[in-house]
């Protein structure tokens, strides 16, 4: 039987999923701990034994190895900007569509402290954007001037106003960066042009920062790794948002994945709803969205949860008989023994309650709001801030606690219920679990095979057959 | 399905605010108070010997007998009476049937509570003082009085009702107006609350024939862009008066239709959703086909009054078309005038036997049946948007007022019968196009010919403009990027109700070197203001700003709007006073070899 070997070099673990190199069915999967202090292919390695023990006896040939990485901190990115409700705003969109850590994000006119953040940051890629095409050029000249004298060099995607790209990026490779000029991320008002700066973040990504980061020796890695596991993620969903030519489906969607330092949250919409009569600003949301929530996850930022939802924590803990100040010391116990898994009931229900605010948070700062001007004697106003993802029918719980935990379902229904006014997160969603990892895996094999990556999600992801 | 129905994403009920008291008991306590009053006969009813208004136009049309009526309201009640004595002297002297009816053109303090009307400022038009004043309403000649403008709407309501029905008017009005607001009242419940009280008391005495009139145009329909939500709306309004209420309701309209073909088949359509059949108070004459040349005006009434009358007689609506006396775009008409077109109006009635059978009246009618499922889109996609999003649609005083604060713009954008169509104005295309629509975008087409006559040097084209509006007004800020455009300006159309911060954001971005920003709320000095510090703040201080418009302020202590042109000016902002200034200031700035920024 010839196999697809499709790896996710992940920070702690590398896992490996065999699936049927036509049809997509899933064949085995395996896993080892990562290997970044010696070489990640020894962890590839291991895990693959552990996939093809676990395979049919008949045994499998390895047809093609595809690998997507978030190990070594993953892809790191700052982004620039002019104003930072416009085009910083898309720069910074178009760098976590791209699957990107966006570390930093610069907006304004630019001045020495900048440079000293841009300094401190050591971004992997900056994502250069500011006015539209043939609008500001002063500003945006000055902002690279400025940049240009920060005591930094990497890779630099220029993608601002067309008029001064070249000038932009001549200025940025005198001093020492490695620069390529795409597509304006915002080419006028009311316009977002994310895909080519994208495009260009994902070849950066994969012709250079990954070989940079000496996770491996060998060639292998470098030819195998094709993208960044959050942009293998996107493209699962949205491939299972849209389908294939020959196959449906499933329409708007989100993923929600719960980590130990972050919460990501994918969403994809296949049919936007279009509401003129509602304000939405002036710089439009892509169909297929991600977002990062840095304070918000199980282990590392538990304290950050607890900042953000403690009073929930401790309504929804009384039972444990904690109180807040002890659940906020458990919180920080958490930070600092991320290794620590929960012992008893009560720090089970813990781990429970940190969940679904992780979910609850970071679906209410992925979706937008909606709110009401209203003054006496003037018409209404709707204002529209961030996505409308209310018709949204499906959230898919994927890996960390969402896989392992027996009730993940009844915490993603639950964290879906937790509404507040205004919200635009999704209001009625059915539950799916992705609890064998499978996203990234069919995100990579979308790449050669979209059906058979269609079928991998469809046969394995738990709960999305019968969401049909 | 209508797509609104599918989600309107907005929950409607987050209009209502707290604390909002139940619709119903206002109603009830009108109802309470209906039952007290005692009614008196006018001398029309009288000499019809009837009960009733409506009780007479249901026998008239039934018996094909054409009713007219007019509008008077002159300086004071004493004026206004004697001009109908001398009109009703008039026809009778001509040998005409004198008017049916008469609607009082109220002045504006009639709408508020008897107590306040003496403090009040002085306007246009007569008002009803005392007991004496009311009584002659009905008692100087036997032409029926309509309690109309001003009367039911505003938070006197109740006082005018209770008078109105005591001396013998049997149609009040007027519905739509409950969306105005009164001078020196700033109580936008409890006004609601005295016109649900009123309304009741209407309701108390439905089956004595007395009827909750409307006149559409005075309402939110009066900036439709869609005939068919006309007919929406007055489902609306019927459902709230008649299902919710208990009132008979009558739905007038017309001073905005100056197409006597579409004017004929809106009067069907209105007639068509109004299952009790309850005549219209009046049908009015057109508003907007009049102008300076009075002699030319009176081919506007003879087609106008001719298809009213053509229509009323055949489909027996029970109407009294108004006859719009030729000077009236320009002056309060004097009695005589009046009288020239009510006997212009009864010479026509000769007519309509005469052409009426050789109308295509299937045409007409396929008009009215568009309309009619237009309308009924309208009614349908608003009721089950409310039901779903939080307001209680058994309560009148919750529908009205999400209604009114949803406002004209809104309510077609989110309900309206057109299929939805990012090219027109309102985000949907007409069923039927108003007629105020048509007469803007001819303005637009008139504008735009002046501005091709204007020299530009070639630098404008180098020129990025900002358009934005501080409000909801669409046509105004359609109008300024049209011109831009025209004048071959880069045109950077920023929207509508936008904040100072929108506007320097899409400035800084583009480079802006001019933003145009027109303003009709009341906001001109407090947002000019914010937009100077705001561009000063961007580095964007050199941006040439011009605002237009209504350039006032409210401000405390002062009733009404202050003028602030003056103060924009210390601002350094430009207030051109016409189009050409505008565009000439705008091209001054344009040089051949590059923009002035």
């Amino acid at each position: 039987m010839n196999v697809v070997a499709l790896a996710d070099f992940g920070s702690t673990f590398t896992k490996v999923t065999l699936v049927e190199a036509g049809s997509g069915r899933l064949v085995a999967t395996g896993s080892a701990p990562t290997t970044v202090v010696t070489d990640v292919m020894e962890g590839y390695a291991a895990a693959m034994d552990d996939a093809l023990s676990a395979a049919p006896a008949a045994g499998a040939t390895v047809e093609a190895r595809l690998a997507c990485s978030s190990a070594g901190g993953g892809l790191r990115m700052a982004a620039v900007g002019l104003v930072p409700e416009l085009t910083a705003a898309a720069a910074r969109m178009a760098a976590l569509n791209a699957g990107a850590r966006v570390e930093l994000v610069l907006a304004g006119t630019l001045g020495d402290k900048d440079c000293l953040l841009l300094e401190s940051c050591k971004p992997e890629i900056v994502l250069f954007s500011g006015g539209t095409d043939g609008g500001q050029a002063d500003f945006v000249l000055e902002n690279a001037r400025v940049l240009s004298r920060a005591k930094v060099v990497g890779h630099m995607i220029v993608a601002c106003n067309a008029v001064v790209a070249g000038t932009v990026a001549e200025m940025f490779a005198h001093a020492g960066w490695q620069v390529k000029v795409v597509a304006n991320v915002m080419p006028q008002i009311r316009a977002l042009n994310i895909g080519p700066a994208r495009q260009a973040i994902l070849d950066t990504f994969i012709n250079h920062v990954i070989h940079g980061k000496g996770l491996s020796r060998t060639k292998e890695f470098g030819e195998s790794v094709l993208m960044p596991t959050p942009e293998a993620v996107l493209r699962a969903t949205s491939l299972l948002a849209a389908g294939t030519e020959s196959e449906a489906g499933f329409g708007d969607l989100v993923v929600v994945d719960v980590g130990g330092a972050t919460t990501d949250i994918h969403s994809a919409l296949v049919d936007p709803p279009r509401r003129n009569w509602v304000q939405a600003g002036d710089l439009p949301l892509p169909s297929v969205m991600r977002s990062v929530q840095g304070d918000l996850g199980m282990r590392w930022s538990a304290p950050g949860v607890f900042e953000a939802d403690g009073l929930w924590l401790t309504t929804e803990l009384a039972d444990t008989g904690w109180n807040e100040c002890e659940l906020r010391a458990k919180c920080e116990q958490m930070r600092v023994h991320p290794e620590l898994l929960a012992a008893g009931p009560n720090e089970r229900l813990l781990d429970q309650a940190i969940a679904v605010s992780c979910i609850s948070l970071g679906l209410r700062r992925h979706s937008g709001t909606m709110s009401i001007g209203y003054r006496r004697d003037r018409e209404v106003d709707f204002i529209q801030k961030g996505a409308d993802l209310r018709d949204v029918g499906l959230i898919i719980g994927s890996g960390g606690v969402l896989a392992h935990d027996p009730e993940a379902a009844r915490l993603l229904d639950r964290a879906a219920g937790r509404r507040e006014k205004g919200s635009l997160a999704p209001v009625a969603p059915r539950i799916a679990l992705d609890v064998n990892y499978v996203l990234p895996a069919a995100g990579l094999l979308s790449t050669r095979n979209p059906l058979a990556a269609l079928t991998l999600i469809k046969t394995e992801v738990r709960g999305v057959s019968n969401a049909a | 399905m209508a797509e609104a129905r599918l989600s309107i994403g907005i929950e409607l009920g987050d209009l209502i605010p707290a604390g909002l008291p139940a619709g119903m008991d206002a109603v009830e306590e009108g109802k309470a108070l209906g039952r007290t009053i005692e009614r008196a006969r006018s001398l029309y009813l009288e000499e019809k010997g009837v009960g009733s208004e409506r009780e007479w136009r249901e026998r008239a049309r039934i018996e094909g007998i054409p009713c007219t009526c007019m509008n008077i309201g002159l300086a004071t009640w004493a004026e206004t009476r004697d001009a109908l004595g001398a009109i009703y002297e008039n026809a009778l002297a001509r040998g005409v049937r004198p008017p049916d009816r008469y609607n009082i053109l109220a002045e504006r303090r009639m709408g508020l509570p008897k107590e306040m009307r003496a403090s009040a400022p002085q306007e246009t038009g007569p008002v009803l003082w005392n007991d004496n004043d009311w009584w002659e309403t009905t008692h100087t000649v036997p032409i029926q009085p309509y309690a109309g403008d001003n009367m039911i709407g505003g938070p006197g309501s109740v006082d005018n009702v209770v008078d109105a029905l005591r001396v013998g008017i049997t149609y009040v009005g007027v519905v739509s107006q409950y969306s105005w607001r009164w001078p020196y009242w700033d109580d936008e419940i409890a006004q609601l609350m005295v016109v649900l009280k009123a309304a009741g008391v209407l309701a108390s005495g439905r089956e004595e024939g007395l009827v909750f009139d409307s006149y559409l145009e005075d309402g939110l329909p009066g900036v439709f862009h869609d005939y068919a939500n006309y007919v929406g709306w007055a489902m609306i309004e019927r459902y709230v008066c008649e299902r919710l209420i208990g009132a008979a309701y009558s739905c007038s309209f017309g001073g905005l239709t100056h197409n006597p073909i579409i004017k004929s088949a809106l009067s069907l359509a209105l007639d068509a959703v109004n299952p009790d059949r309850v005549p219209a108070a009046f049908v009015q004459g057109d508003t907007i086909g009049n102008k300076a040349d009075f002699d030319a005006n009176m081919a506007v009434v003879a087609s106008d009054v001719l298809f009213m009358k053509m229509t009323d007689m055949r489909y027996r609506l029970g109407g009294a078309p108004i006859a719009v006396p030729v000077t009236e775009i320009e002056r309060i008409p004097a009695w005589q005038e009046i009288s020239t077109v009510q006997t212009i109006s009864r010479k026509m009635d000769e007519y309509v036997p005469l052409i009426g059978p050789y109308i295509n009246w299937s045409e007409i009618e396929a008009i009215r049946d568009r309309l009619v499922t237009g309308g009924r889109r309208f009614f349908d996609n608003a009721i089950h948007a409310m039901e779903h999003t939080g307001v209680n649609t058994r309560d009148p005083g919750q529908v009205l007022l999400v209604l009114k604060r949803l406002g004209a713009a809104k309510l077609e954008e989110l309900f309206g019968a057109g299929a939805i169509n990012d090219n027109f104005l309102r985000g949907r295309e007409p069923v039927i196009q108003t007629d105020l629509v048509k007469e803007t975008m001819a303005f637009r087409e008139r504008l735009l010919a002046t501005v091709a006559d204007i020299p530009r040097p070639p630098g404008v084209a180098d020129l990025k403009v900002v358009v934005a509006s501080t409000d909801v007004h669409e046509f105004a800020k359609f109008l300024l990027t049209s011109v831009c455009d025209a004048i071959g300006a880069h045109t950077i159309d920023c929207g509508i109700n936008r904040d100072p911060e929108d506007i320097v954001r899409v400035a800084v971005e583009t480079d802006a070197d001019v933003i145009l920003i027109t303003t009709h709320n009341g906001v001109a000095r407090s947002f000019a203001d914010k937009l100077v510090h705001e561009l000063g703040i961007a580095r964007m201080a050199d941006t040439a700003v011009f605002m237009g418009g209504v350039l006032n302020e409210d401000v405390a202590g002062s009733e009404i709007p202050i003028d602030v042109r003056s103060d924009l000016h210390k601002l350094g902002i430009r207030t051109p006073t016409s189009i050409e200034d505008l565009v000439g200031s705008i091209s001054g700035m344009a040089t051949p070899a590059a923009p002035a920024r």
